[in-house]
């Protein structure tokens, strides 16, 4: 019997390969190479981390149950942060039904203070996008970090474009006051 | 602006970098679910292979059912042969008829188109298994039509009548008395056919022809053949018993009495179940079965909210339907396989298990809150086939119905709860009869 060995220096086509024949040890292999990067995009779009985690299983197993309509006609790695994503949305989406995105003005305010930002790591940027609503936080996420449009946004949450521009719009004020506290934080901490 | 872009620049370049590892339940999880997936894909298949060799067999008895019994004693008698037998006319031709055929024995398999023929229908078969019902008017009909043709066709003189034998036929049956001389008869008969002229032959043959298509379709329908050897047995049977039905509970308004623009509709349900049965003769068998937890109920649609809505109320039973099968020997449509036309009556237990209702947290109805009485009787009747497909499995497929007492036992807050319920559909039986000698 012949035994396939992977790991997560092999390749996705010869992963995905294993992972479509059912081998554990290829989408053992695949979860390995891919669940930190994608653990972060849950993160993104949750409050905590069990919730992240949720997400995180729950688009790994639609992504093994899908893998053969995967053509690699494009990055695999682009293909399963959309499944990610997806799956976060409608997790936002059952919980946050409850609560619909409520348009407001565009006031186009911006994060002035981009040294800062530019200085800040992941966590803390996570950790100034937590401060968001499940809302702004979702919307921001798209726009910023997925790089969707409104019309794009606007579908997947089942919202107007006018809406998903406000909420970017006020999730980037309340974000530029969180980096103001921060900065001070920051500055009184590096002594400058 | 510029600080937007730059900003988002940044925050998209350190969040595509930024890894975080999940905790070891995440792929703990994810296994689980792919095993269920593996699982469920296996019952799947499963399910396929039981469904396609369900299919199979079902396409396999009914090619059994549709199929006529070869070499079985009906076989014997069921091809009326209708072979060209050419009575040789004779001037004391029907007097002869009327007084020959008043006893005729028939003896097996050696039923003819002349014999059939005879005027008085004092003919009898000798096997107690077989009934032949002849009908003395079409047989008087044919025989007057068979005369005349003869008459009007073919020029008498060209036959040689050697004696006042009446007639002949290919299959040498004792309709004469004068059986001396029948051999002779037909040589000549043969020969004098043979002398015919082209056109009498012609002529002879599509009279004949014609007369014979006439006189099929004048009989068959008339002639009941059937093998009463699978229908006069008794004794006990054992099976399996299943069934396809609609069902609903009849109320005068809505069922739920906080959506009364509701409208209730058919829920289909299948059910499943063990049978015995006795067969008293060949007109009258009981059978018992218990039903195992089969749902009866009803599904409510309401379309007055912002969203429509559908309820289902199910009722989980078990059932036991006691039947008297009233039995009329038959064949099954599109094929001569002997059968049984059963008229279905009995009564039905109904034993409830539990039911659903779709307000029933709502109204904080307990386990212990009886709203359907424990037990119930319903009438049923239907209709069906009953056939031995072999000689020890007999199968049965029909209709029935079913309309049961008074189930509720409870007005409030369910205040115009339904008080009936009915069911409708399919029903069948695989049984192993045990009475076969």
């Amino acid at each position: 019997m012949q035994i396939h060995k992977y790991n997560t220096l092999s390749c996705d086509k010869t992963i995905v390969a294993g992972c479509i024949k059912g081998r554990r040890n290829a989408q053992k292999a695949l979860y390995d190479k891919y669940s930190g990067k994608m653990m972060a995009v849950c993160i993104r779009y949750s409050n905590d981390i069990p919730a992240a985690e949720d997400i995180l299983q729950e688009g790994f197993v639609k992504a093994f149950r899908n893998l053969e309509k995967f053509r690699f006609d494009g990055s695999f790695e682009g293909w399963l942060r959309r499944i990610i994503v997806n799956t976060a949305i409608e997790h936002y989406r059952r919980k946050n039904h409850l609560y619909p995105l409520l348009d407001a003005a565009d006031t186009d305010m911006d994060i002035s203070d981009d040294d800062v930002i530019n200085k800040l790591a992941a966590e803390d940027i996570k950790r100034l996008i937590d401060k968001l609503s499940p809302g702004y936080r979702t919307v921001f996420n798209m726009y910023v970090v997925e790089g969707y449009s409104h019309k794009e946004i606007a579908t997947q949450l089942n919202i107007s474009e006018g809406t998903s521009k406000s909420q970017l719009a006020r999730a980037r004020y309340i974000l530029k006051e969180e980096v103001e506290k921060h900065f001070g934080t920051y500055k009184r901490a590096s002594g400058e | 602006m510029g600080n937007k872009i730059n900003d988002s620049n940044h925050i998209k370049n350190t969040f595509d970098n930024w890894e975080v590892k999940p905790s070891q339940d995440v792929w703990f999880g994810i296994e689980q679910q792919l095993d269920f997936d593996a699982l469920a894909a296996r019952k799947r298949n499963q399910k396929v292979v039981v469904g396609s060799t369900m299919a199979i067999a079902a396409m396999v008895l009914l090619a059994v059912i549709l199929t006529p019994k070869q070499n079985s004693g009906l076989q014997k008698y069921q091809p009326i042969t209708l072979q060209k037998s050419y009575n040789k006319p004779s001037k004391n031709t029907n007097n002869q008829l009327v007084k020959e055929e008043n006893n005729t024995l028939i003896q097996q398999e050696e039923i003819s188109f002349s014999t059939i023929l005879s005027p008085n229908s004092g003919t009898s078969v000798s096997n107690e298994n077989i009934s032949i019902e002849p009908n003395s008017e079409i047989l008087a009909k044919n025989a007057d039509i068979r005369m005349p043709a003869y008459e009007t066709t073919f020029n008498l003189d060209n036959f040689v009548v050697a004696n006042n034998t009446p007639s002949l036929d290919e299959s040498g049956i004792e309709s004469i008395d004068d059986t001396d001389n029948r051999l002779t008869q037909s040589e000549n008969f043969t020969t004098e056919i043979s002398n015919l002229t082209d056109k009498e032959n012609e002529h002879f043959n599509a009279v004949s022809s014609t007369e014979s298509e006439h006189l099929i379709n004048s009989l068959t329908p008339d002639l009941t053949l059937i093998d009463k050897s699978d229908l006069t047995v008794k004794g006990f049977y054992l099976g399996a018993t299943g069934g396809y039905n609609a069902t609903t509970l009849v109320s005068n308004a809505p069922i739920i009495s906080s959506y009364q623009d509701g409208v209730n509709h058919f829920r289909f349900a299948p059910s499943k179940g063990i049978s015995v049965g006795y067969i008293f003769n060949e007109h009258l068998s009981v059978q018992a079965d218990y039903i195992y937890n089969t749902v009866e109920g009803t599904a409510i649609s309401s379309e007055s909210t912002s969203d429509s809505r559908y309820f289902n109320v199910s009722l989980y039973m078990d059932q036991i339907p006691v039947l008297v099968k009233f039995k009329q020997p038959t064949r099954l449509p599109f094929t001569n396989k002997n059968a049984s036309l059963n008229l279905l009556g009995g009564l039905q237990m109904n034993m409830l298990r539990n039911y659903q209702l779709p307000q029933q947290r709502r109204y904080e109805l307990l386990e212990e809150t009886v709203v359907f009485r424990n037990s119930s009787i319903s009438l049923i009747t239907g209709l069906e086939y009953e056939v031995f497909v072999l000689p020890e499995w007999l199968i049965s497929f029909g209709l029935d119905a079913t309309v049961s007492q008074n189930l509720s036992t409870f007005d409030d807050p369910l205040s115009v709860y339904p008080k009936h319920s009915i069911t409708a559909g399919l029903r069948g039986g695989l049984y192993y009869f045990l009475g076969r000698d």
